[in-house]
């Protein structure tokens, strides 16, 4: 790692904390001022008003307790649910549920990537026959119809009409209720990698190297495997930025269709009630892994391809 | 082969005469750039197959409601829930209210909501874009941090946190989908006017006294002008996503007023007895998306081959 890319790194980090701290504070001021708190109870008497304020140490003023806030927030602590969960700790709330989020998540990935790869292979090798227009119409449709489609039409045909699969989350069943979120989650996946691996594929395949290749008279697989596939693979993180930006807003309405305890689910209800400390963090952390994630692919273009870093300083 | 041994026969070779005339080149008939484009497209069959589908659900959109003897919102509990048939095409729902008028109006709330929030995105992004890579230099550095800033705020953040500060209208929403996909319109104008502005056409405009003026709307807009409609196209479906989301997440249009979205969302409540509420909006919901991502896609190769695939 040469010095310009610790200076490019260092700089990202520093937008990228500046951003969360700014995020922060918008979302904290807008709960603070937004109508139909359970502070804001108009059948609350000033008295029990005084004493709920004092006890949630909303008595104080703003930049002291956002100054609070932010304190308590640095040990983990995100204050306590208002309505949905009286009383209940938020962070370990929403801790539960992003992990089950995450989990989803990253196993839509890894299963997406695994068969997209595969389909865009597949395609790049059989390039204008009918198996190429197969693998092609498929992942149009997956690149356009948005993943809770699919949620709802495997809902219904597998666990309403079929009963194959049951219709919500239980945690006494969960590898087979995890089924139906992780494949409709997947669907978008595969079809942008597939996509994007037959594209690189076919350019590859039509190189220089590869006709040396196999002109030295190399077998068939490793030529495929060794010498084009891992070249097509490398770009294929270009796009792991946008699938998995369409993952998260996938997941939330994925998982009100196939009611997952998720992080979703958990933002959704808590929308839904008003409870203002839960939405923050749920917020917050859906905009921490974002820039996190970009973050991550940022810096892994600029390690992997130095030009890209150069052309974004302009 | 010994070549010794070949033998030429006179009738081996074939005397080909004038019938290639090479003092004539032949060239194919110059066209203009917009009929050169027409051509591509029309080559495209999914592109032209999404058009098709495109025009025909916004007739549809247009003209099912004003045609029906129902009224959209007009709730009547004693044909509730009836199953798709000749007096009711799609059903009706569990107010009884005729889903053949409701999911037609809601396509038009949808398409409305995304056209009209799409035109937002691109008076203001590409204001935004000019004038960021029109000027350039310190203007461009502090109107690039801004965006960076805002860009890294994931949208369904920003959107539920706006729409939950404006209660949910027609209008806000509307607002809530410019202010998240502009961004994206206002990238591609700047990387386009910093890659135009430095051609040598816009050189010489200025060397014969050309404003800045003149130089943006005559020389730079007329250039990037199928970037724009390209972008234009591929944010119609996801502000038609979003919008959905939206719904989803309970902060959709109110009622008694539809979108996809809120239909698809009902639909989904009763699922398990009235598949077909959810369905039906589902199928047009998915045709619209897919139409229109195959239209955007064509249109791009076809205003602008150098850009095929991604």
């Amino acid at each position: 790692m040469s010095n310009s890319t610790l200076k490019y790194i260092g700089k990202r980090l520093v937008i990228s904390l500046i951003t969360l701290f700014v995020i922060l504070m918008v979302l904290f001021l807008m709960v603070k001022f937004l109508p139909g708190s359970p502070i804001n109870n108009e059948k609350l008497s000033a008295s029990a008003r005084a004493a709920i304020e004092a006890q949630y140490g909303l008595d104080k003023p703003i930049p002291v307790q956002f100054v609070r806030y932010i304190q308590n927030m640095l040990t983990g602590d995100f204050g306590v649910s208002f309505n949905l969960y009286k009383d209940m700790q938020v962070s370990s709330l929403v801790g539960s549920a992003a992990k089950l989020s995450m989990i989803y998540g990253l196993c839509a990935v890894i299963i997406g990537t695994v068969i997209g790869m595969f389909l865009g292979v597949f395609a790049a090798l059989h390039k204008n026959t009918i198996w190429d227009t197969i693998a092609t119409v498929i992942s149009v449709i997956g690149v356009s119809i948005p993943s809770f489609v699919f949620a709802m039409l495997i809902l219904l045909l597998f666990a309403s009409k079929l009963r194959l699969l049951p219709t919500s989350y239980s945690s006494s069943n969960a590898i087979k209720s995890s089924i139906m979120p992780i494949l409709a989650l997947s669907v978008g996946v595969i079809a942008n990698v597939a996509r994007f691996t037959r594209t690189e594929m076919v350019s590859v395949l039509t190189s220089e190297y590869m006709t040396l290749a196999k002109a030295k008279g190399l077998d068939r697989k490793t030529l495929i495997f060794k010498h084009a596939l891992r070249n097509a693979l490398i770009p294929v993180i270009t796009i792991l930025g946008p699938i998995l930006v369409n993952l998260m807003t996938g997941t939330m309405v994925v998982e009100k269709i196939c009611s997952v305890p998720g992080l979703g689910k958990l933002l959704i209800n808590s929308i839904l009630s008003n409870d203002y400390n839960i939405i923050l963090a749920c917020s917050f952390l859906y905009a921490a892994m974002y820039i996190f994630m970009m973050l991550i692919i940022d810096i892994s273009y600029g390690i992997i391809d130095p030009r890209i870093r150069l052309g974004k300083d302009d | 082969m010994d070549l010794e041994k070949i033998e030429f026969l006179p009738d081996d070779f074939e005397f080909v005469g004038d019938k290639q005339d090479i003092t004539k080149d032949v060239v194919a008939p110059s066209l203009p750039a917009w009929k050169d484009s027409l051509n591509r497209f029309k080559k495209n069959k999914g592109a032209v197959i999404g058009l098709i589908c495109i025009l025909v659900i916004a007739v549809f959109a247009i003209f099912a409601p004003m045609l029906s003897s129902y009224e959209f919102d007009a709730i009547n509990t004693k044909i509730a829930s009836i199953s798709p048939c000749a007096e009711h095409f799609f059903g009706t729902d569990t107010y009884g209210r005729d889903l053949f008028v409701r999911v037609w109006t809601g396509t038009r709330y949808s398409l409305f909501i995304a056209v009209v929030a799409i035109f937002i995105d691109v008076i203001v992004g590409m204001t935004y874009g000019l004038i960021s890579g029109y000027f350039g230099g310190k203007v461009d550095s502090v109107m690039q941090r801004i965006q960076e800033i805002i860009n890294s705020i994931p949208t369904l953040v920003i959107l539920t946190l706006l729409l939950m500060v404006m209660k949910a209208s027609l209008f806000t929403i509307i607002m809530a989908l410019s202010f998240t996909e502009w961004i994206g319109m206002s990238r591609i104008t700047r990387a386009q006017v910093l890659r135009v502005k430095e051609e040598e056409f816009v050189l010489a405009s200025r060397t014969l006294g050309a404003s800045n003026m003149f130089i943006i709307f005559k020389e730079i807009l007329p250039n990037i002008y199928s970037q724009m409609i390209i972008m234009i196209m591929m944010s119609i479906p996801n502000a038609i996503f979003y919008e959905a989301y939206l719904s989803f997440v309970g902060l959709g249009l109110p009622i008694p007023m539809a979108s996809l979205g809120t239909l698809i969302n009902d639909g989904f409540n009763s699922i398990t007895i009235y598949p077909y509420m959810m369905v039906i909006p589902v199928i047009i919901f998915s045709i619209l998306m897919l139409s229109f991502n195959l239209f955007g896609d064509g249109l791009r190769d076809a205003l602008d081959p150098t850009m095929k695939e991604m």
